[in-house]
Parts: structure tokens; C-alpha cells; sequence
């Protein structure tokens, strides 16, 4: 082949091999330079283009943190709520100072577009899993919230496709590494020994909704699109509000949309344990639930003897020769997986993989084994007693009602 | 009546009115009572072998006809926990019910039972359409191999939701008679991609020719979905499916080419590797790159000699992909080929985790080509096993080399291997790179615990040493701050050699401990040039300002009050300013107070008396003095001790 001939032909691929070749390496004799856009950005064509589901305050600025990246153009903006969508509209409209971005009020719209290479979901919990499979099965890749999911059943089904369809899913909790890595760095360095058990406090599980109904306000919210796979209910404003925490004033309140802030928070601090401990890739086989007595926090053991307690603050890892704390020169231990390619956040590390197609830091694997955790604890407060727990199978042992609860049936015509 | 009674015991218990609690959820509305959530905390707080009982009361509120939609709705999540084979007939009632067949759902996928299925499947074909996709959903999830015929009628429904619920539910179901129904549909334009899903589902239900004819059904399209059916075909067909991917590598075809090394990274399979490494040598630098970052990702360790073939590359891209992948893979037979590309290869050699990694390195120490590298790779290793081989390299005849060797001893050595390092260091004869060599003893010394005996060991060669090497044991012993350490400066302090003296009073004025008080004090009162005067006074403020030399507050504030007058610059006024800040006592808030008046000092000091506030706010014996201080500052630095006591809290997501 003619080297002229080896050019068009790359020409012609450009945005495959930007994908393939781009960020994790210089593009030395594969691009020209001329083709490059101002800046150094690349030019439009070679950008991953993308849209943002869930417009609330967390997706608005997970966004922004997108659009910092040169590598990215967002073109789309979605939300069942229409402040929220108003406010991502503007917000991209005014990042690239033009009006080109288009808002949409149902994802399907939003992942049927051939020219959208990623989606952001940063929809409440429970729209996470079919957004997410939803994009997925159409050629997107996924940054997705955490939790990752609102069922334990969803995750893995979330972890199926990706596989499947090859595709990129990175969940997002910048603390696992940015507020608690290097806490982990200094558990696993040996200095302290072998890690014996950690504490992790999240914060508690959801309750059931039982608001009253009320009028929807018009041109607020289409409730139905809202409401997704979740049983059909009267809408009252708390039920879908953005209110943090538990109060009773916001989704994060309800068992339907929500694992409460046992899942908030369990996607960061038990996300950093389960890093830290190596155990990212399992789950425990017993979960305990606190009894007053010996037992003084919700616990969980995994095979290998190690235990995870659901208190005390934390992170906190016990050692063999005491209580790890973060050692004056930070250098990650060989053996715990850690971000790549000169990512910093799981922004950046995404981008990085969906352009070299390898698993982000946060891979999907990893996500819905933290969110299972977080679940097991749930189901184990709500039934209060001692369950074992099948990592592999995924599934209680013996005991037939605590399976019911790994999944929930979706109300039509949702399905994932 | 047993069951009542411990029934009764329950609701006691839950402090729950137990008669009314089942009427009262038949008659619930969302909002109004308590019944939802009383029953809810029944059900909680009842043993498991007592929720039978529960289940029957459930049942009746599922059948009563007066029963409320709320009511029903709430009974049915409950029985989602705890429904068996009896509840069924009730619940399944419920199925042709446009909004409460979605809660009879809850109950009925969950369940166990052929008798589930049997329900929703009669319900199917008299249900609403709007019940009808989610009955098709949930006979879908449960694989019902009986709902195909049934579900096969409705592919063909006027409502393409139907419809396309229709498909997935025959994909999902899977097995012969779904795929040769499936194989055979044409389905509108809007459900192509829905149709491709269920064609994809349905493979996976096959094994053989059957799941291979439907995988290259959606091979021959256009979708993005035939990365997924390339996936099914390598579980089914290996053979096949390679020849794909290496056709898709090589060719055009832009959306598969992403595909293809996403599976390369994923897929497990010996054949796969065996074929990317072969078809590795013949690809265009660009796709050598993608393919060579996906072999990394895979972690197969076959196409591990493929691999390093690329490192020959003249392509600056291909060789840092091949870095980047040998990291991944490489293990200890890999070292010395990595070693031999020079430095470019370190970052790769740290990340490396194999067994035997370090060892290999170690032994490389002893071949002249690769002994810098190796020792760079080890001291980013951190590989303190190195220590030994590193200390007989510091003989070395190479001059970058023994500088390499010393540098990797400031980092790994520790303070058991001071005294060989002291011995090393002070028989080195040029006295720069002595200096040096102590240097990075120094360095170890630093972070040692016990930083006498590190003192001591390097100490112990002060008088055999030149001027230079005596220089460099001085400024170890401010942080040693024993009484052998203070002896050998105040001995330097006296020494012909200026520039030896000058390190000599730097070191007492950096000392650790109040031991070098009372000498700097009488230095800094007759020193006879000014630069050592200040010099010696900077160090005595710097003393009593130490929050851990063992002083008690009423000392530091007797020393700042001594230093004040011979602070003739307001350099050092300022630092007896920094010092107050954590001295513990009234006398520290008036000479804090008094500074505020200075206006050249009055920036300074309100600065800092905010500091002092805040650290002894708390303090009820110093209240008065916390309080006329606040009072002295101007509102706009009293507001920056409310900032302090009111973080924001951070965003919590």
C-alpha cells in the first residue's frame, strides 16, 4: 500500500481510529495536523459526541465536568422535569456559546440518535439500570450515577449487556480514589499487615412512600416518564423531589426510586473498602444484622475471613498492627487497581476508555458489586436476620423471601 | 387461634391496634391513616413461621370487592415478600386490571410456582393492552417456553408498544420454537431494533446452527447491535466468529472496529489471542496501536512474545501502546527487555506485578548496560530488598552509576543501613560526591524514628572528615536535638572555617528542642556581626514558638518577651507575631494586643490574633482575653472566625 493510499484510507476512518488510538497515546503519522482543531482540540468530527440524561444538580454538574474535556461535544440534553432540562439547556448552550444543543424530555429519543457516542444518566436510582442497558443496546457507551442500580438483579443485568454489546460503563463516584484512595494505598502497602476488618458508614436505608396524591402542575414534569419501571403511584412533589438525605423530601427517601443513603453513600465509602480490601470483584457471603449485642453494627464477612461493619465513620481499615492512616508519601501499591492513562477523576478515566475501549476504573463490574453490597445491607435491615449470601450464583442460600427482594418486577412497558 | 394470639402478641408488640390493621389497609388511601405503613411495620416485626397468617389477611384485602385501588396496591407489594402458591388465584384476579395488574405482577414474577405462570398466561390474551405488556414482560423474565404461541400472536399488533413488547418477550423466552418464529418476522421499521434485541436474547438461548443462523442475521444488517451478535458467535462458532473479527480489524467497517477490540479486551478465548497476535504484524500502525492497547487489557499472557515484537517499531505511537501493554502483562521475562529501551521503560516496570519481577531487576544490577535502569525501575518499585545491591554499587566504576546507587539508597534505604551508608560516604575521597553521598544518608535519616542514633552514626565520623563532610554531619543535628548534637555544633560554632561556623549556627538556629535556647539567646545579644545576631534571634523566637519543645506556655511568652526588645526589624517582630499564636496564656494576648496597635505591625498581628482566637476559644480561663481581643478586631476579621466555626458542608453527592 502507497503511503498516500494508507492516509485516505485512515481519513476516511478518522473518528474510529481517534477512538481507538487518541487520548491514550500521540497520534504521530496518523492524523495530520491540519485536521486538528483549534487549540488542540480535535476538530468536531473526531469528538465523542454526547448527551446528558438526568439534569438535576448532580447531572448539571457531572455535565460541566464533561465539557471540560476537550475531547467531548454535548449535543443533547434530557430530563422529565422541565426546570431541569431548561438548566442543562442553558447551561451547555452557554459552554459552547451557541444553540445547537437539543433538549428532549424521554431518553428513547435522546439514544435513538446515530450520532451520539455516550450518554451521562444522572437520573434518580431507579431509572439508572434502563437508561443505562436502554443506551447500551443502542451503541452508547455509559457514564452512569451511582448507585449504580436499584435492584440487585439490574447491575447484573447492566454488567450482561455491556459485555454483550461491548460497551464502556463507568459509574461515578469520585471519592473512591479522590477522598479515601489514599487511604487504601497506605491499607495495602504492608506496612500495617494484612487488612483484618473495615467501617464504613453510609447512612440509612429508604422507607415506603405513602404521600397523598395531588395535582400535577402543569408543564412541571411528565409524571408517567418520571415514574419509568417503578409502580404506578399518585404524584405529590416529595416523592420525585431532589431534596438530599432522608427527610421525606426527595427521592432518595423512597424505597421505589431509591436505596436510601445506604446506596448514596454506600457508592462511595463502601466502593472505597471493597477497593481497598481487593474484594471489588465479589461480595460477602454472610451479612449480620446489629443485634445490641456482639454485633453492634450491621456486618458483613466475606470468604476470605475479612469483615466490613456498617459504622464507626469511615472509611477505617484494622489491621494486623493497627488502624491504616494515609502514609506521607503516597505511592499506589502494586496489585490495587487505580485510575489509568493519567485520569483523575472517572470522568476523564471514561473518556479515556470509551477512545481505548478498556475497562474504566469504575467498571460496571465493580459498581454493581459496591451497589450489591449496599442492597445486601438494605435486605438485611428490612428482614432483620442473618443472611447468606451466594456471591457467584447471586442469590440468598435458604431463604426464599430474602430472593424475591434481589429483584423487582418492572411495571409495563418497561423492561430491561 | 394460636396463630391469632401470637398475631396479637405481634401487634402488641408493634404497638399496633392488630383488629383493625387489615380493615383499615382494604379501606387505605394514599395520605390518609396509618394502615400502609402499620401493616408494613407488622409485617416486619413478625417472626418468618407467622407470616402465613399475615399472607391470608393479605389475600382477603386483594379480594375484598369494596377493597380500595390503594389498598390492594399496598397488599400486593407486601405479598411480593411473602406470597406463596395460595395467594395466586387472588392476585392473578387482579391481572386484567389496567393500573393493579402491575401490582399483581409484583407478586406473581416472584414466585416459584408453574401455577404463576399458568395465571398470567390465561390473563394474556383478555387483558387491556396496557396489562399486556407487562404480563408479555414478566412471562419473559420467568422464560416461560409455554407463553410462545401466545406471545407469538401479539408480534403482529395494530400497537407497535405491544408489538415490540411481544418481541422481546419471545427473545427472552428464547429455545427453538421462539427463534424459528423470530427468524421468520419481518417486523415494521420502528421495531428493528427491538426485533434485533430478541434475535440477540434468543441466540443465547441456542447452541450450534440455530443460534448461528440468527447471530448472522444480524451480522448481514447494519446495526450497532452486531458487536453483541459477534459476541454470541464466539460462544457458539469460534471458529466463525474470529474470521469475523479479523476481517472487521483489517477492514473498513468503522463501528466494528471499536467492537471488535472491546471484545478483544473482554472475550475469553486461546484461539482469539492466538489470531490477534497473528494478525497484529500485518495492521497499519493506527490499528496496531488499538489492538496492542486491547492484548494489554485482555491480560492473556500468550500474546505476550507478540507483543514485544512491536517495541522494535519506529512508530513513536506504537511503542508507547506496547509500553503500555507490556505493563500490563509483562512479568519477570519481560524485565530485561524492557530494561534495554532505557528509561522510557520505567513507568511500565513499576506497574508490573508478576512474581519475580523485583528479583530480575535486582540481578540486572549486576549487568553494566542495564544497572542505571534497573535501579531507577527498583527505586519506583520501592523495592527495599534492592538495598544490599545497591550498597556495593556505590563503589561502582562508572561515576553515574554510584550516583544512581546512592540516590536509590536515600529513598529505600532505612535507618538500619545508616551506619553502612556513614562508612560508605566518609571514605569517599572527592568531596562533592561525598557531600552528596552523605546527602542521601541524610535523607534516610529524615524519616527515620530514632533520629539520635542516626546522628550518632554519622557523628561518629566528624573528626576524621574534611570541612565539607563535617558540614554536612552539622546539619543533621538539629533534628537529632541531643546534648552529643548540640556539643559538636557549639564545638563548630568556634570553628576558623567561616563558611563550617555559618552551617554550624544555621543548624542551632533550626534546633528542635529548647536545649539551644539559652546559646542562641547569648548569641544573638553579642554576636559581634549582625547576620548572626539576627540569625541566632530568629532561632530563639523560632524555639519558643515549637508547640512540642517541652516548654511551658509561661516559658515560651518569657522568651517571646525577651526576644521583643532585641527584634530591632519588623522581619522578626512578625515572627514573634507567628509565635504568640499558640502560646497558651494571657500575658501571649496582650503582647498580641499590643502588636495590633503597631500600624506597621497591625496587619500581621489581626491576622494572627484571629488564629489565636480560634485555638483558645474553648479556653474558659483565657475567656476574657479571647473576648477583649475579638473585641479589638475590626468586624471584618471577626467574620473570619465565624467562617471557621461554620464549615459549609461539602456536597454531599
Amino acid at each position: 500500500m502507497k503511503k498516500g493510499d494508507e492516509m485516505k484510507k485512515v481519513n476516511v476512518s478518522r473518528r474510529a481510529f481517534l477512538k481507538v488510538t487518541g487520548a491514550a497515546v500521540a497520534l504521530p503519522n496518523i492524523i495530520t495536523s491540519s485536521a486538528l482543531g483549534a487549540n488542540g482540540r480535535p476538530p468536531a468530527s473526531e469528538r465523542i459526541v454526547m448527551a446528558g440524561i438526568g439534569m438535576g444538580g448532580q447531572g448539571s454538574g457531572d455535565l460541566r465536568q464533561f465539557m471540560g474535556d476537550p475531547r467531548i461535544q454535548v449535543v443533547a440534553v434530557c430530563d422529565v422535569k422541565n426546570q431541569n432540562l431548561e438548566r442543562g439547556l442553558s447551561t451547555v448552550n452557554a459552554h459552547y456559546k451557541n444553540k445547537d444543543c437539543k433538549p428532549y424530555v424521554d431518553y428513547r429519543e435522546v439514544i435513538s440518535r446515530k450520532d451520539i457516542d455516550m450518554v451521562m444518566c444522572a437520573t434518580p436510582d431507579h431509572m439508572h439500570a434502563q437508561i443505562s442497558i436502554d443506551a447500551m443496546k443502542s451503541g452508547k457507551d455509559v457514564y452512569c450515577e451511582k448507585p449504580l442500580t436499584l435492584t440487585i438483579a439490574e447491575g447484573r443485568k447492566m454488567v450482561d449487556t455491556a459485555r454483550r454489546y461491548g460497551r464502556v460503563l463507568s459509574s461515578g463516584s469520585q471519592r473512591v480514589i479522590g477522598d479515601f484512595g489514599a487511604l487504601a494505598c497506605a491499607a495495602r502497602s504492608g506496612k500495617y499487615g494484612n487488612i483484618l476488618e473495615t467501617y464504613a458508614t453510609p447512612g440509612g436505608p429508604p422507607r415506603h412512600c405513602y404521600l397523598p396524591g395531588e395535582p400535577i402542575p402543569p408543564n412541571t414534569i411528565n409524571w408517567d416518564l418520571w415514574l419509568g419501571p417503578a409502580p404506578m403511584v399518585p404524584y405529590h412533589p416529595f416523592r420525585c423531589g431532589q431534596a438530599y438525605g432522608l427527610g421525606g423530601q426527595g427521592f432518595r427517601s423512597w424505597y421505589d426510586y431509591s436505596g436510601g443513603m445506604m446506596t448514596d453513600w454506600g457508592g462511595h465509602k463502601f466502593g472505597a473498602v471493597l477497593h481497598g480490601m481487593g474484594l471489588d470483584h465479589t461480595g460477602p457471603t454472610e451479612i449480620l444484622p446489629p443485634d445490641g449485642g456482639e454485633n453492634q453494627y450491621l456486618t458483613y464477612v466475606f470468604a476470605n475471613g475479612m469483615k466490613l461493619h456498617v459504622g464507626g465513620g469511615g472509611p477505617k481499615y484494622i489491621c494486623e498492627k493497627g488502624e491504616a492512616t494515609p502514609l506521607r508519601e503516597f505511592k499506589v501499591p502494586p496489585g490495587l487497581r487505580w485510575y489509568e492513562d493519567g485520569a483523575n477523576t472517572p470522568i476523564k478515566d471514561l473518556v479515556n476508555c470509551v477512545i481505548s475501549r478498556k475497562r474504566p476504573f469504575q467498571d460496571v463490574e465493580y459498581a454493581h458489586r459496591t451497589a450489591t453490597v449496599c442492597h445486601l445491607g438494605n435486605i438485611c435491615y428490612s428482614l432483620n436476620r442473618k443472611l447468606k449470601w451466594d456471591p457467584v450464583k447471586e442469590d440468598f442460600i435458604g431463604d426464599p423471601e430474602a430472593s424475591r427482594l434481589v429483584d423487582r418486577p418492572r411495571r409495563g412497558p418497561w423492561q430491561i | 387461634m394460636k396463630k391469632c394470639l401470637m398475631m396479637m402478641a405481634v401487634c402488641f408488640a408493634a404497638g399496633i391496634s392488630c383488629g383493625d390493621v387489615w380493615q383499615d389497609l382494604a379501606t387505605y388511601t394514599y395520605g390518609k391513616g396509618t394502615a400502609a405503613g402499620d401493616a408494613e411495620q407488622l409485617l416486619q416485626k413478625t417472626p418468618v413461621d407467622q407470616h402465613g397468617a399475615i399472607e391470608d389477611s393479605l389475600i382477603a384485602v386483594v379480594s375484598a370487592k369494596d377493597a380500595t385501588q390503594d389498598g390492594k396496591a399496598i397488599a400486593c407489594r407486601m405479598l411480593q415478600q411473602i406470597g406463596t402458591e395460595k395467594c395466586i388465584p387472588a392476585v392473578a384476579s387482579l391481572l386484567k386490571d389496567e393500573v393493579l395488574s402491575d401490582y399483581a405482577r409484583l407478586v406473581l414474577e416472584r414466585i416459584k410456582s408453574p401455577t404463576a405462570d399458568a395465571a398470567m398466561l390465561s390473563a394474556l390474551e383478555s387483558a387491556p393492552d396496557k396489562a399486556k405488556v407487562g404480563i408479555m414482560g414478566s412471562l419473559g423474565v420467568r422464560r416461560n417456553a409455554n407463553a410462545v404461541e401466545v406471545v407469538a400472536k401479539l408480534v403482529a399488533h395494530s400497537d407497535p408498544a405491544v408489538a415490540g413488547v411481544a418481541l422481546a418477550a419471545l427473545g427472552k423466552i428464547g429455545g427453538a420454537p421462539a427463534a424459528s418464529i423470530l427468524g421468520k418476522l419481518k417486523p415494521a421499521a420502528c421495531l428493528e431494533s427491538v426485533y434485533t434485541d430478541a434475535l440477540l436474547d434468543c441466540g443465547r438461548s441456542l447452541t450450534g446452527a440455530p443460534a448461528v443462523a440468527l447471530y448472522e442475521q444480524v451480522l448481514a444488517g447494519k446495526s450497532t447491535q452486531r458487536i453483541c451478535a459477534l459476541s454470541g458467535l464466539l460462544a457458539v462458532d469460534e471458529k466463525l466468529a474470529i474470521e469475523k473479527m479479523v476481517g472487521f480489524l483489517t477492514g473498513d467497517d468503522d463501528q466494528m472496529l471499536g467492537g471488535v477490540l472491546t471484545l478483544v479486551c473482554e472475550a475469553p478465548s486461546a484461539a482469539l489471542t492466538k489470531a490477534m497476535t497473528g494478525a497484529l504484524p500485518t495492521l497499519p500502525d493506527g490499528k496496531k496501536v488499538g489492538l496492542l492497547i486491547a492484548l494489554g487489557a485482555r491480560g492473556d499472557k500468550e500474546a505476550l512474545s507478540s507483543i514485544c515484537g512491536c517495541l522494535a517499531s519506529t512508530n513513536e505511537a506504537v511503542q508507547k501502546a506496547t509500553l503500555a501493554a507490556l505493563g500490563k502483562l509483562g512479568d519477570a521475562s519481560t524485565v530485561k527487555l524492557l530494561l534495554e529501551t532505557g528509561g522510557s521503560a520505567t513507568d511500565v516496570l513499576t506497574k508490573m506485578s508478576g512474581p519475580g519481577v523485583d528479583d530480575t531487576l535486582i540481578q540486572a544490577l549486576s549487568d553494566n548496560k542495564l544497572k542505571k535502569a534497573a535501579i531507577q525501575a527498583l527505586v519506583s518499585r520501592s523495592c527495599v530488598s534492592a538495598v544490599p545491591a545497591l550498597m556495593k554499587l556505590v563503589t561502582d566504576e562508572d561515576a553515574a552509576v554510584r550516583k544512581a546507587a546512592w540516590t536509590g539508597l536515600g529513598s529505600l534505604a532505612s535507618e538500619a543501613d545508616i551506619a553502612a551508608m556513614a562508612k560508605a560516604a566518609f571514605s569517599i575521597k572527592d568531596e562533592k560526591e561525598m557531600s552528596e553521598a552523605v546527602g542521601m544518608a541524610r535523607r534516610v535519616c529524615a524519616q527515620a524514628t530514632d533520629k539520635a542514633a542516626c546522628f550518632d552514626a554519622i557523628a561518629a565520623y566528624y573528626e576524621s572528615t574534611t570541612d565539607i563532610g563535617k558540614a554536612a554531619i552539622i546539619t543533621l543535628a538539629s533534628s537529632a536535638g541531643t546534648p552529643h548534637a548540640l556539643d559538636i555544633v557549639k564545638k563548630t560554632l568556634g570553628s576558623a572555617n567561616q563558611e563550617l561556623a555559618g552551617s554550624a549556627l544555621r543548624s542551632l538556629a533550626a534546633w528542635s528542642n529548647a536545649d539551644a535556647a539559652d546559646t542562641l539567646l547569648e548569641m544573638a545579644k553579642t554576636a559581634t556581626k549582625g547576620k548572626e545576631s539576627i540569625l541566632a534571634l530568629r532561632g530563639y523566637i523560632n524555639i519558643a514558638g515549637l508547640d512540642n519543645s517541652g516548654l511551658k506556655p509561661e516559658q515560651r511568652c518569657a522568651m517571646l518577651k525577651t526576644a521583643d526588645p532585641l527584634a530591632t526589624r519588623p522581619e522578626e517582630k512578625r515572627l514573634i507575631i507567628g509565635a504568640l499564636r499558640t502560646v497558651r496564656h494571657a500575658d501571649a494576648f496582650a503582647m498580641m494586643s499590643a502588636y495590633m496597635d503597631d500600624p506597621a505591625l497591625r496587619e500581621e498581628a489581626e491576622q494572627s490574633a484571629v488564629e489565636m482566637i480560634s485555638n483558645f476559644r474553648k479556653d474558659k480561663t483565657l475567656a476574657a482575653e479571647v473576648k477583649k481581643l475579638t473585641d479589638k478586631l475590626p468586624d471584618s476579621k471577626k467574620a473570619d472566625i465565624v467562617d471557621k466555626k461554620k464549615q459549609p458542608r461539602k456536597n454531599a453527592k
